[in-house]
């Protein structure tokens, strides 16, 4: 669709018969000429650019509608989240990238007043089914939040509660086991095996959120879901989690809503830009970064926004 | 359109970037001016003038690649500006060739008064002339960003290798059939060979025009026209 629309509006294409022909100047000069940089989708353009399917998707989002009240927050917008890949969520205050997220494992069915309609499946299942329990959809979808936010319990029993009550463990070795493997992975193990007992709350900022990060491990998710989970945390510690996120995302989709454009290019694969409730472009991070087809990407990314 | 940068500063820097990068292409544009003056004439004044005139770029060049890392390292530029910088980096890199070519068609200048090879130094003439005028169109088609123009003007370059190749054949039958023309022969051959390295730097210089609006990189290949390209023996690319 974007190549579609670009040709069409691009006026360097098809030059091929023209230089072949005897070129005569005013021949050049009657051809658009561009004068302010690429031809891009215009800022009054709000369907999606780029291409938001992906094959095997783990999660399909079918023209979802988030309403707060008489708010329209989210505008027909459909896009695939692939498996092992993370995909960042970018776009000025209010663009409802946040919103889009919490969509993704009903966290909005907690906000008064907040009206969800469309379809989205993960692994084929629609998790808006009246029929969906959403704590079980809720590990499987789990959660990163921007603040860490440690139960007020040991280090331990951060990690044990979840198998717990989802009923995962069966014996104390094996919740032992999972408290380990989930440390592990989230690469807190080694700092914190000497005092599992001690509550996680007395853990630094970068810590306690990979102890967060750990506990959504916990209850063998398939989604991660991450709202800006460095803007708390100083340089050191978001180095920390986002090479944890790269790691993480051999076995794990990581969908991320961050502020920081610099953080969208590190850790994801592809980027999607909202604006205004409309997911206005999706592709490549590379390209996303390097070369937007849509103004309103551009203008965002380069620094031009408002 | 592209608006302005919420941090006007950023704008005021690249505008600064480009200003620079257009600075050197006047340089060079004037300097490969006098070169052709210097040739017609056999001015040796004048051609050494132009072999002064090369630190000039020299120093811009050096103002460019300094303010580009600059601006890398604290604006962290994304898209267009990203484009627009490393071109500009890429482009002051051509120029800056451009010049020590065209001063080294200087330091020949003086050679000439001596050499009595008139087709082969008015075939000289004609490729510098040439790149005189791609140079000029090059400067506007950057200015505008005009990449039909840019592509148009990346063609042009094969009239250079033509014009290169076929002095090439004149003065390889002058060597063979005379053996004093050697030395001078190959002081002309060196020249054109300068000549033909400025028109394809140009060539780089509208690639980098096309980069900066499309993102597209042509690393070599044909500017548009991608098929039914007659092999160039000759390609110094």
């Amino acid at each position: 669709m974007v190549f579609a629309l670009r040709s069409k509006e691009s006026p360097n294409k098809g030059g091929e018969v023209a230089i072949e022909k005897d070129l005569r100047e005013e021949d050049l000069h009657a051809a658009t000429t561009v004068e302010d940089g690429p031809v891009l989708v215009g800022r009054e353009h709000r369907q999606t650019v780029g291409d938001a399917t992906v094959e095997n998707p783990r999660m399909n989002c079918h023209d979802v509608n988030v309403y707060y009240g008489d708010n329209h927050a989210i505008k027909d917008v459909s896009l695939d989240i692939g498996r092992n890949e993370v995909i960042a969520m970018i776009g000025p205050s209010g663009c409802g990238k946040s919103t889009f997220l919490r969509c993704l494992n009903r966290m909005n069915d907690t906000i008064e007043g907040c009206r969800v309609t469309g379809e989205i499946t993960l692994d084929g299942m629609n998790i808006y089914d009246p029929k969906v329990d959403v704590v079980p959809l809720r590990a499987q979808v789990g959660m990163v939040f921007q603040k860490p936010n440690p139960f007020p319990k040991s280090i331990y029993d951060n990690i044990a509660y979840g198998p717990k009550i989802h009923g995962l463990v069966a014996s104390k070795t094996e919740l032992d086991q999972v408290v380990e493997t989930s440390l592990k992975k989230a690469g807190l193990w080694n700092e914190v095996k000497d005092r599992l007992d001690k509550p996680g709350t007395g853990l630094s900022g970068g810590q306690q959120q990979r102890l967060c990060i750990a506990r959504t491990i916990a209850v063998n998710p398939e989604v991660i879901l991450m709202d800006e989970p460095c803007s708390a945390l100083d340089p050191i510690a978001t180095a920390v989690i986002e090479d944890l996120i790269h790691e993480l995302r051999e076995h794990y989709t990581i969908v991320i809503v961050t502020h920081s454009m610099q953080q969208a290019s590190r850790v994801s694969q592809r980027t999607a830009y909202f604006h205004l409730g409309d997911l206005i472009e999706i592709g490549p991070t590379e390209v996303i970064f390097t070369n937007p087809r849509h103004e309103l990407t551009q203008d965002y990314i380069t620094g031009r926004f408002g | 359109m592209a608006k302005e940068h919420t941090v006007k500063a950023f704008t005021h820097e690249l505008e600064l970037l480009k200003s620079k990068v257009f600075d050197m292409a006047k340089e060079c544009e004037g300097q490969l001016a006098k070169a052709v003056h210097s040739l017609v004439e056999r001015d040796v004044m004048l051609a050494r003038d132009i072999i002064k005139g090369d630190s000039k770029i020299n120093t811009l060049q050096s103002e460019v690649d300094e303010l580009a890392i600059r601006i890398l390292a604290l604006r962290q530029p994304m898209a267009l500006d990203l484009r627009n910088i490393v071109a500009a980096q890429k482009m002051a890199a051509d120029f800056e060739r451009i010049a020590d070519y065209i001063a080294n068609i200087a330091k020949h200048v003086i050679d000439l008064e001596s050499i009595s090879l008139e087709k082969p130094i008015r075939a000289i003439v004609e490729m510098a002339n040439s790149a005189l005028i791609m140079l000029r169109d090059v400067l506007v088609a950057y200015q505008k960003l005009d990449v039909e123009k840019a592509v148009e003007i990346w063609h042009r370059d094969k009239e250079i290798d033509r014009i290169y190749f076929s002095l090439l054949t004149q003065l390889r039958t002058t060597m063979i059939e005379d053996a004093t023309s050697v030395s001078p022969s190959t002081t002309l051959l060196f020249m054109g060979r300068c000549c033909e390295r400025i028109g394809d730097h140009i060539t780089n210089v509208a690639e980098n025009v096309e980069y900066i609006v499309s993102g597209e990189m042509y690393h070599g290949r044909p500017m548009q026209l991608r098929s039914a390209q007659p092999s160039n023996p000759l390609s110094c690319q």
